[in-house]
């Protein structure tokens, strides 16, 4: 009885003590590289973010303290797609995501009452078909009977349905597989699929892995670039205005940053994206990253509806007005000269 | 008796349905992502593609869970009959029955690749630990009054194993099998989304990225049908081979 008793009180203390080593963990402070501030006295913001050197002036922003100093505790939810993200914002997981604009296209066509309120991201290079020489792919018509594979529900899905339009691919004979970047990659390098279509940085990922002089690399920056977008809820930019100015005069201030420290801000967004520098540098290269608004968005914008009605990827019968989801009265407050929309 | 069962089953689903007419139209829903019955019926239309899905998902499930079921049902008898297996090998499947299917989506990816092997190997892992627990349980308490005579009549081992051991614990075989299918069903969807371009559970997953909700609630009710299809089959199934058994009412 005795000894039953003291194997009790053992494993009573056992459990405390794994609880309270779990609590001491749980509640520590800040994820791998994120700088410890005060954050008393601010106001928390969700932030539904894809972590990709696209979110370079956000990555900034937080680093340096700027969302805190404009009085906003900015937890990052990260996503490994910008799809996610939004998904989390429409979910009501998120106060604020990052999206490019394909999912933007999307979830306005299915009624869902959100507002861009900047871009802070633009390129017309970002994403890349990237095949293997030994699948036979060395120009773009070698692509039929092959299998590509890119994301679903995403500005590369757009981007490969135009590409395969433009170089007059039958679609019916390509097998298009869905996957993540990270994913695609893994797939490449073990010749599940024969080529990807997706944005940076899995396209130099890939090269860096298998080797430039073993692919065939396509870029067609005519057909789509991709924008980067910071997107709420109309509902919650409604009571949030505040918020919603504070977080992009973060931004502008990040951006301000960014053109003085190009070398501090590369170090910045690599450690937040989790890429190498040399990665990193090579995605930037090929970005213009700035906080705007402009006309860039809604062209796109209706583009992608059109394509999404044709393909009956939404039951929408016409192009909605993109205007009423582009909110440009925070912007015009923190940094005007770029409203141009 | 059964024509009862079935007007009873009719019965809700038709009320089930006209609670779901009404409170799309009473409500102020957003009709792209809540829609009614009607527009799920009319998508139904617009999916061409909706009968090789699901004979492309059959053929993975089926496939998956014969594999699964048949090497539950071997290890089965192995640890249930030999003492030694089930403390070696029994603990190591008690150990890994634990990992959620879900958490091995990755590796099967990264192991197997975006082939068919993974889709079916996560469906066969699946399917084989509800089956293997069932059966091990099921040789296990095999009334031992039989393995004595069976002994003091020195039957052979392959007949004994045969008529005895596996006749004793069909019933324990088919309602194992039941459930390792049924879990089976519950990962398709995330089975099929290693790297699938076809399938039922592959569609749920894209129609979901585009917002097509209309057609993706229909994806998900001919899953819930198929499924009440396999499980009425082992039903069948079980009254079949154990017919001295009474199967319980549902």
């Amino acid at each position: 009885m005795k000894n039953n008793h003291k194997r009790l009180v053992g494993i009573a203390l056992g459990i405390i003590i794994l609880i309270g080593i779990s609590i001491f963990f749980i509640t520590k402070d800040t994820p791998t590289g994120h700088v410890i501030y005060d954050t008393t006295n601010t106001k928390t913001v969700q932030l539904a973010i894809n972590t990709l050197p696209n979110s370079a002036l956000i990555h900034i922003a937080q680093e340096n303290g700027y969302f805190l100093e404009q009085g906003l505790d900015v937890q990052y939810k990260p996503f490994v797609t910008g799809k996610l993200a939004l998904d989390a914002l429409l979910g009501g997981g998120a106060d604020i995501a990052t999206s490019a604009d394909v999912p933007i296209t999307l979830a306005v066509l299915a009624n869902q009452e959100i507002s861009v309120v900047a871009t802070v991201e633009y390129s017309r290079d970002n994403i890349r078909v990237i095949a293997r020489k030994d699948s036979g792919i060395n120009k773009p018509l070698d692509l039929e009977g092959k299998k590509i594979s890119t994301t679903k529900g995403g500005g590369p899905m757009f981007y490969t349905d135009k590409f395969l339009e433009k170089y007059n691919i039958d679609k019916s004979k390509v097998s298009m597989v869905y996957l993540t970047p990270n994913e695609m990659v893994t797939a490449l390098i073990k010749k599940d699929i024969d080529a990807f279509i997706v944005f940076e940085p899995a396209p130099s990922i890939a090269i860096k892995e298998i080797g430039i002089d073993k692919l065939t690399i396509f870029e067609d920056s005519d057909i789509y670039g991709e924008t980067w977008n910071i997107v709420v809820m109309k509902d919650y930019a409604d009571k949030n205005s505040d918020t919603i100015k504070k977080f992009l005069k973060a931004l502008v201030i990040a951006e301000e940053f960014m053109e003085k420290n190009p070398k501090e801000s590369l170090a910045i967004v690599a450690k937040y994206s989790g890429n190498d520098e040399l990665t990193t540098n090579q995605v930037l290269s090929k970005q213009k990253i700035g906080v705007v608004l402009n006309d860039v968005l809604t062209t796109y914008l209706k583009e992608e509806a059109l394509w999404a009605i044709k393909n009956k990827l939404s039951t929408a019968q016409y192009i909605p007005d993109f205007n009423e989801h582009i909110n440009k009265e925070y912007l015009l407050e923190v940094k005007p000269k770029d409203v141009t929309i | 008796m059964q024509k009862t069962t079935i007007f009873y089953g009719l019965s809700t689903l038709f009320m089930v349905l006209i609670i779901w007419q009404i409170s799309v139209s009473l409500f102020d829903v957003n009709p792209i992502l809540f829609p009614s019955p009607l527009e799920v019926l009319s998508a139904f239309y617009d999916s061409p593609e909706i009968y090789s899905d699901i004979i492309i998902s059959m053929i993975r499930l089926v496939i998956g869970s014969i594999i699964g079921i048949s090497l539950a049902v071997f290890f089965g008898v192995l640890t249930g009959h030999i003492s030694v297996m089930d403390k070696t090998l029994g603990n190591m499947w008690n150990f890994l029955r634990f990992i959620p299917p879900l958490a091995l989506v990755p590796l099967f990816l990264l192991w197997l690749g975006i082939g068919e092997f993974s889709k079916i190997g996560l469906l066969a892992w699946t399917s084989f630990f509800p089956t293997w627990i069932s059966v091990h349980a099921g040789v296990k308490g095999l009334e031992n009054k039989y393995l004595l005579v069976a002994k003091s009549l020195s039957v052979k081992k392959t007949w004994f194993l045969k008529e005895i051991v596996f006749k004793g614990s069909t019933n324990y075989i088919v309602n194992g099998a039941r459930v390792g299918v049924g879990f089976a069903f519950s990962v398709l969807v995330a089975a099929e989304m290693l790297g699938a371009f076809a399938g039922v559970g592959y569609r749920i997953s894209f129609l979901q990225s585009v917002y097509r909700i209309d057609r993706m609630i229909g994806y998900i009710i001919i899953l819930g049908a198929i499924g009440l299809i396999f499980d009425r089959l082992f039903m069948g199934l079980s009254k079949h081979f154990t017919p001295w058994k009474n199967e319980p009412k549902n």
